[in-house]
């Protein structure tokens, strides 16, 4: 039977080498498309982990602070506990390379000297003064050792001097030595930069703060009981964590968007398997007759269906072959824009290097055979079940199909029921239960497809040779023609759900941005760009702002991340609050630039001056607070408790934000100079010129100056490319949807010759049967869209009002983005139509003389 | 003669000609059709009857001699041009009936009006009253999945005559319809074209049906020759 | 074993960037040797001035040795002995440690020094030698090194592990030495008293060390300290009383040309005599360089060049730690002087092995005891420390 096998499939192979050509694509773009997420959703971790073990891989423990910051007078105290067996403050920076927008070092600064495990000198043994060897890092201003990757990439050499900011502070640093940490630690970020921490500290940091204490234990101590020790000794300003912790908390800040972008995927895989079915189903229609033979030989039902998913798991295993590199290429594509994504909006690390998991390459596998066997299962099922006798004789396509299609109907309605049940009653409680939702209704939707599709084919009164044939062909073919058009609508549905939520998610930070980007001239500074914090803006340019022309209101803005008490990340930021109105401005009176959500301005403006505090939603909803209560966050010198007196729509973190005047962030938790500033200038003052005007008086200064204009649309820029994976995955899943529309037609193609042949010999020109070809793959797209429409509103409700409040926490106001839709309406049909152009061109050839009795 | 429906002269037919040593399936062969007539061709299985069905029908274009049809020299015709004198010209009867399943007896008959693109309304009137003469107007919201052999072959009479065809063509119209069916249809056939006016062509392996012909051929060979019998 | 997890942890990126600080700047001479002040004759000491730092030299060091006698033990108890080591060691001439009082964006951890701590006490009933080990940058909380009228001459924190700090304290004629590390259960807190103006040792307190005269150390003694204080034995801290000797050597050279290490001893004889003799190894075994100094009360102390006395090991101990074979005991003989006695280690195991550096040396209180042959053969004539550098595959002086 194996041997038959292999002959089969080679010969399989080569007589339908197109069919299988494209079912081989359709699989590998399905698990392409899921080994690309889960590269990338690695990668993310992957990226966070590297970096921890590369800068604090030696640590059993690493004290961080309430405040990015924390005072380096507790490092005697860590030195001083018993179980420590060694610790060594850091200083780290996000800092912005000057006339390189994309690049960022991460700089470390460590103690040389520290009491790091290793026989310090010995290495520096060989040196005739291996003192003076480290002394360099001391003694040479901006001396910096960085990867020999980055220095490569950009031209740097030993000695070379590279200018760096952070803040409006800038910096030159004086490459010292090339180090190349990958060779420790291989995910190590390229962008690592080390310096010595005093020339860390006084160019980067602040003097007698340290960003981390990392902590070794003596050898057989319990990390947990250490950790909470030394937490006891520290006080409430100090955080101990192990390294596992670390990576929970960066986990769990990327989960969503992870979780996201799996789902997506693995609407790709689905998608795939429709067409999978497809493909197996017609292979074996057309070779029932073989089957059947096989059978009466002796073959047995098990035998028969090996045999099949043997097949099927041969095309499973061709197109993970191929998707899996297609992934990773895939991955690779967008590894630009997931990083971007990452690093303004969650953490620092971006991803400079990927992998490919052992994991990922796995998962890959065991899509693509599951996908396989998943499409192959219910057609050969029904073939091996079937006797010989009935495989044997002439075959009546027709009579099966759409007997089913309301049995199916009433199928997908009882299961969208249950489903809409189950939500209702208990899966709008559960985090995953949106998804799961979401899932259910994505199954139902195919299930829906032959009656619809025969329901609207059987509309059609056919007064031409024209579409109305080709969609009573459609329902002529259901069975096979359901499978294209189900895959069309999940993918249309996908595509629908998320447009719509994209362009409402848009228009709402439209109308956000409108009410709260009021000022004429935003600075801030080239290293602030990212999420780093200790960007400041030093008091002189400040001042030069304050006194320029034209200017009626500096506005300093301090953005800080800190933590709620139970270990909730909140960037909280400082308002400072005027207490004179602006004659003539009055978008800079502060109440008028709150979206509040609950609360009034006026209150919340009052609130805020007693000392209160304005939460973001995503914050409110997520650890369920509102007006009135009491915002705990954890302060230098222990908690801080702040009266809630308003909730503001935020769309700049799906973490926490909370806004506080400005008094109240520098006593209560850190005194420092804002990250930000905003103009309001006098009425009638151009704008741009003062834009211009201000860049060239910080010509030397590493800040970024924007109008009013340019902020927007940089904010909406980053906005779109937080999206760009997604239009990705998009694509992919069309693509594999299209595929399943040329395997149809072709497949028809094959099934339909004698169809074909008659129509030719009743005079129907080659064009003419191009045409029907070409409009029965329209028509598959013009049904996938019409179901998909339905699909991709529910998803887009569930995706607005469920997934993203459960998960995100903001308030989108759903939009019709028609625009949008109705351009990818019309690339769903020209996509539909051009996957037909191939199965039409080889219709077309049907000769009218082929006419043979069994055909039609 | 310009007044000839159908006129094959010295028609000969040899697969894989370019290939040197061919096989001939029609050599010589001399046929003319004048309007309203009808012929018979008879002939033993693999004797070419179908070959030169196909050839009259544009559907095969011969290796030797020239076919003129109404008037149209096929030789000189295109593929497009063939398919649409085809198309305007002829009407085909098939032994296995080749209705499509999916559609009803009225839309079947309907067919070739669609692909002319000829007027919808007049088109269905007319696939009506055929289906009228033959007796199924009743049924002709049906698919044609329930209709029996015979019934099936009486739809596809009318679709073959919707357009009122120059020409008609049947290859063995009662193969496979039992004797009595086979004269009914076989009736139907001739009276049809004869009341639409067109000429008919009919390949039959019977000597009976063939004899109600106006003229009858044996075809041996490949080569034509006069029914002495009848 | 410690040490085993430090290999397991070496692999990693920090100690990449170390490796990769020593191989940078060795190729870039960024630290030209003379910047820094060279030890040499002439040199004009003042006290209580030079008992502080002298941050234009190199390197420097307070290295206190003794031997100690527990309250209440049995007077015929062999003593415990103990040493006391700060180093200092420069990093840069050019910085004023200071300066970061002066400019408030500096930086704490600014360093001009490192700031290395060796303390080992030696317990001969208990056949145990604990030794431990300090090393920071003199900075941000880590140590430092006090100025001319500060309380403090040098303090750091004590190893990782141990809370508090290690520190030498000048007061009046009083140096204040302390020394703890919980882990390895050492702990001493130590008043050590002179009444003696400090021995200038070599001519004008020049210690050459080698024949060129260019290469030596600014040097003195504190030979005879009288000392009380607490010493922590079997995880109990006791009074412990007793007598210490007090090195200070600054310089900026360590060894001349050729030279791998350096035998010393310093002996504290019953009869008032103090006797401190050094000789420098070349790499295979010669003494390159020889001197000493015997200081007799009431009388100018004399030197002792090469020649006027030798010092022949007797035996030998070879470390399981680092291989490296040390003469723990050996007889020194000074005719001029009537001197012929036998060193006799009151532990064979005396070895100091810094984790931290990868330096180990031998640093071992011994017994003086009159040579067989002499009139008192046998009698122990004073107690003393014998210092044994370079020796064993690739070792070094610790500084």
């Amino acid at each position: 039977m194996t041997r038959y096998l292999w002959r089969v499939i080679a010969r399989q192979l080569h007589r339908s080498r197109t069919l299988l050509g494209l079912t081989v694509l359709g699989v590998a773009l399905g698990v392409a498309s899921v080994v690309a997420i889960q590269t990338l959703n690695q990668g993310s971790l992957l990226a966070f982990d590297g970096s921890v073990r590369a800068i604090s891989g030696q640590a059993d423990l690493t004290v961080t602070g309430a405040l990015p910051t924390l005072p380096e007078s507790l490092l005697p105290i860590v030195l001083g506990d018993p179980d420590v067996d060694g610790a060594w403050p850091l200083v780290r920076a996000d800092v912005a390379v000057a006339g390189r927008p994309d690049l960022n070092l991460d700089v470390v600064g460590f103690d040389v000297f520290a009491p790091v495990r290793y026989p310090l000198l010995d290495a520096a043994a060989t040196q005739q003064d291996p003192l003076a060897s480290l002394t360099a890092a001391l003694s040479q201003p901006g001396w910096v050792a960085v990867t020999p990757e980055l220095a490569a990439a950009e031209g740097w050499a030993v000695g070379d001097t590279v200018t760096v900011s952070s803040g409006s502070r800038a910096k030159d640093l004086v490459i010292g030595a090339l180090v190349d940490f990958r060779r420790f630690e291989p995910l190590a970020p390229r962008r690592l930069a080390v310096m010595d921490i005093a020339q860390a500290q006084e160019s980067f940091g602040r003097r007698g703060r340290v960003s981390q204490i990392d902590v070794v234990l003596r050898e057989g101590t319990d990390p947990a009981a250490a950790a909470a020790r030394l937490q006891a000794a520290l006080g409430p300003g100090a955080r101990v964590q192990t390294p596992e912790q670390r990576r929970q908390d960066a986990s769990g800040l990327l989960a969503a968007f992870r979780l996201n972008l799996t789902a997506l995927s693995l609407i790709s895989v689905f998608v795939g398997v429709f067409l999978v079915l497809t493909t197996v189903q017609a292979s074996l229609v057309r070779r029932r007759r073989e089957f059947g033979l096989l059978r009466s030989l002796g073959a047995t039902r098990r035998q028969v269906l090996g045999l099949v998913l043997g097949e099927a798991a041969a095309l499973g295993l061709l197109g993970t072959a191929a998707g899996i590199p297609l992934g990773w290429l895939v991955a690779r594509q967008n590894l630009q824009t997931v990083s971007a994504t990452l690093t303004s909006i969650y953490v620092t690390e971006g991803i400079d290097r990927l992998v490919l998991p052992p994991t990922v390459v796995v998962l890959g596998v065991v899509i693509g055979l599951v996908g396989a066997l998943g499409g192959a299962l219910l057609p050969a099922w029904d073939l091996a079940r079937r006797d010989p006798s009935r495989l044997l004789s002439p075959l009546a396509v027709h009579d099966a199909a759409g007997r089913g299609a309301g049995r199916l109907a009433l199928g997908a309605a009882a299961l969208a029921g249950a489903g809409t049940l189950w939500f209702a009653a208990w899966g709008h409680g559960l985090r995953f239960g949106g998804f799961l939702y979401g899932f259910v209704l994505m199954l139902a939707l195919p299930l829906l497809v032959p009656a619809v599709v025969r329901a609207a084919c059987g509309l059609a009164r056919p007064g031409g040779f024209g579409p109305a044939l080709g969609l009573r062909n459609l329902r002529a073919r259901l069975q096979t023609s359901s499978f294209a058009v189900a895959a069309l609508a999940v993918t249309v549905s996908m595509m629908f759900g998320i447009t719509i939520l994209v362009g409402s998610f848009r228009q709402t930070l439209v109308t956000w941005l409108d009410v709260t980007i009021r000022a004429d001239v935003y600075i801030s500074s080239e290293s602030w760009q990212r999420t780093g914090n200790d960007a400041f803006l030093e008091p002189d340019v400040l001042g030069t702002l304050a006194g320029w022309p034209g200017v009626v209101s500096l506005e300093e803005q301090r953005r800080l991340r800190v933590a709620t008490v139970d270990g909730r990340p909140v960037w909280l930021n400082g308002l400072r609050l005027t207490d004179r109105p602006l004659p003539g401005v009055p978008q800079a009176d502060l109440a008028g630039r709150l979206p509040l959500l609950a609360g009034s301005p006026e209150a919340a403006v009052a609130g805020l001056r007693r000392g209160g505090v304005l939460i973001g939603e995503p914050l409110a909803r997520k650890a369920g607070l509102g007006v009135g209560d009491t915002l705990r966050l954890a302060g230098p010198r222990g908690p801080v408790a702040l009266r809630i007196d308003g909730v503001s729509y935020d769309y700049t973190s799906e973490g926490g934000t909370a806004f506080v005047a400005m008094d109240v962030l520098t006593t209560r938790f850190d005194a420092a100079p804002p990250n930000n500033a905003a103009l309001f200038l006098a009425p009638g003052s151009d704008v741009e010129a003062t834009v211009d005007a201000l860049r060239r008086a910080f010509a030397d200064r590493p800040l970024v100056i924007r109008s009013n204009r340019t902020l927007r649309a940089e904010v909406l820029a980053i906005f779109d490319q937080t999206f760009a994976v997604t239009r990705t995955l998009q694509v992919m899943a069309l693509l594999i949807a299209a595929l399943g529309v040329s395997v149809t037609l072709l497949i028809q193609a094959h099934e339909r010759a004698g169809e074909l042949a008659l129509l030719r010999a009743l005079g129907a020109s080659r064009r003419q049967v191009f045409g029907l070809f070409l409009g029965e793959g329209t028509a598959m797209g013009a049904l996938g869209l019409l179901l998909g429409l339905g699909g991709g509103l529910g998803l887009a409700a569930l995706l607005i009002l469920v997934i993203n409040r459960t998960w995100f926490g903001w308030t989108i106001r759903p939009a019709w983005p028609a625009g949008d839709l109705a351009v990818q309406a019309a690339v769903v049909l020209l996509v539909a139509a051009a996957a037909a152009v191939y199965p039409a061109s080889r219709a077309r050839l049907a000769h009218p003389g082929q006419l043979t009795r069994d055909d039609l | 003669m310009g007044d000839d429906i159908l006129s094959l002269e010295a028609i000969g037919m040899t697969w894989d000609a370019d290939r040197g040593a061919g096989r001939t399936v029609l050599d010589g062969v001399d046929l003319r059709l004048g309007r309203g007539e009808a012929v018979a061709l008879v002939g033993r299985s693999g004797s070419g009857k179908s070959t030169l069905l196909h050839v009259a029908a544009g559907i095969a274009v011969p290796t030797a001699g020239r076919v003129v049809l109404v008037g149209h020299d096929l030789g000189t015709a295109g593929e497009e041009a063939r398919t649409r004198l085809r198309r305007d010209h002829v009407g085909l009867v098939f032994q296995f009936f080749h209705l499509l399943p999916h559609l009803s007896l009225r839309e079947n008959v309907a067919l070739p009006g669609w692909i002319a693109g000829d007027d919808h309304a007049r088109t269905h009137e007319r696939a009506d009253r055929l289906l009228g003469r033959v007796g199924l107007l009743d049924r002709a919201g049906d698919a044609v999945g329930r209709l029996s052999g015979g019934e099936q072959q009486r739809v596809a009479l009318c679709r073959a005559l919707l357009r009122g065809p120059a020409l008609v063509l049947a290859d063995e119209p009662t193969g496979s319809l039992d004797d009595r069916t086979g004269r009914e249809v076989m009736d139907l056939l001739l009276d049809l074209t004869r009341q639409e006016g067109g000429a008919l062509l009919y390949v039959t392996h019977s000597r009976e049906l063939a004899a109600r012909a106006d003229r009858s051929w044996l075809l041996v060979d490949g080569r034509l020759r006069a029914e002495a019998a009848a | 074993m410690d040490g085993g997890r430090n290999g397991m942890k070496t692999g990693r990126a920090i100690v990449a960037m170390a490796l990769a600080l020593a191989a940078a700047a060795a190729a870039a001479t960024t630290m030209p040797a003379d910047r820094w002040l060279r030890a040499g004759p002439g040199y004009a000491w003042s006290f209580p001035r030079d008992h502080y730092a002298h941050p234009g030299y190199r390197t420097e060091w307070w290295y206190l040795t003794g031997h100690l006698d527990v309250a209440g033990a049995p007077a015929d108890a062999e003593p415990c002995a103990f040493q006391f080591t700060i180093f200092r060691i420069g990093l840069d001439p050019a910085w004023d440690p200071a300066a970061s009082d002066v400019d408030t964006t500096a930086s704490d951890w600014r360093a001009a020094n490192l700031i290395m701590g060796h303390a080992a006490v030696t317990d001969p009933a208990a056949g145990r030698h604990v030794f431990s080990e300090t090393l920071w940058r003199a900075a941000g909380g880590l140590g430092g090194f006090g100025v001319p009228g500060d309380a403090l001459l040098a303090w750091c924190l004590a190893p990782p592990g141990t809370a508090g700090t290690w520190f030498a304290a000048l007061a009046g004629d009083t140096v204040a030495v302390r020394a703890r590390d919980d882990r390895r259960g050492l702990a001493f807190d130590l008043r050590c008293t002179t009444s003696q103006a400090p021995l200038l040792q070599g001519p004008g307190g020049f210690s050459p060390k080698d024949a060129t005269g260019e290469v030596g150390s600014l040097y003195y003694s504190l030979p005879r300290l009288a000392v009380t204080g607490t010493l922590r034995r079997d995880g109990r801290d006791v009074a412990v009383t007793g007598r210490a000797w007090l090195d200070r050597e600054v310089f900026t050279s360590t060894l001349g040309a050729g030279q791998s290490g350096w035998d010393w001893v310093s002996l504290q004889l019953d009869d008032g005599r103090d006797l401190m003799l050094y000789r420098l190894r070349t790499r295979d075994g010669r003494v390159d360089f020889a001197l000493g100094t015997l200081a007799t009360p009431g009388a100018p102390p004399r030197a002792l060049p090469a020649g006027t006395w030798t010092l022949e090991p007797l035996a030998t101990w070879t470390s399981e730690a680092t291989g490296a074979t040390y003469p723990v005991d050996g007889r020194l003989r000074v005719p001029a002087e009537a001197i012929d006695l036998e060193l006799r280690a009151v532990l064979a195991d005396q070895e100091n092995v810094s984790s931290r550096t990868g330096v180990h040396y031998w640093e071992g209180a011994v017994r003086a005891v009159a040579s067989p042959g002499s009139p008192s053969a046998g009698r122990i004539l004073g107690r003393g420390f014998v210092e044994l550098t370079g020796y064993g595959e690739g070792s070094r002086p610790p500084v």
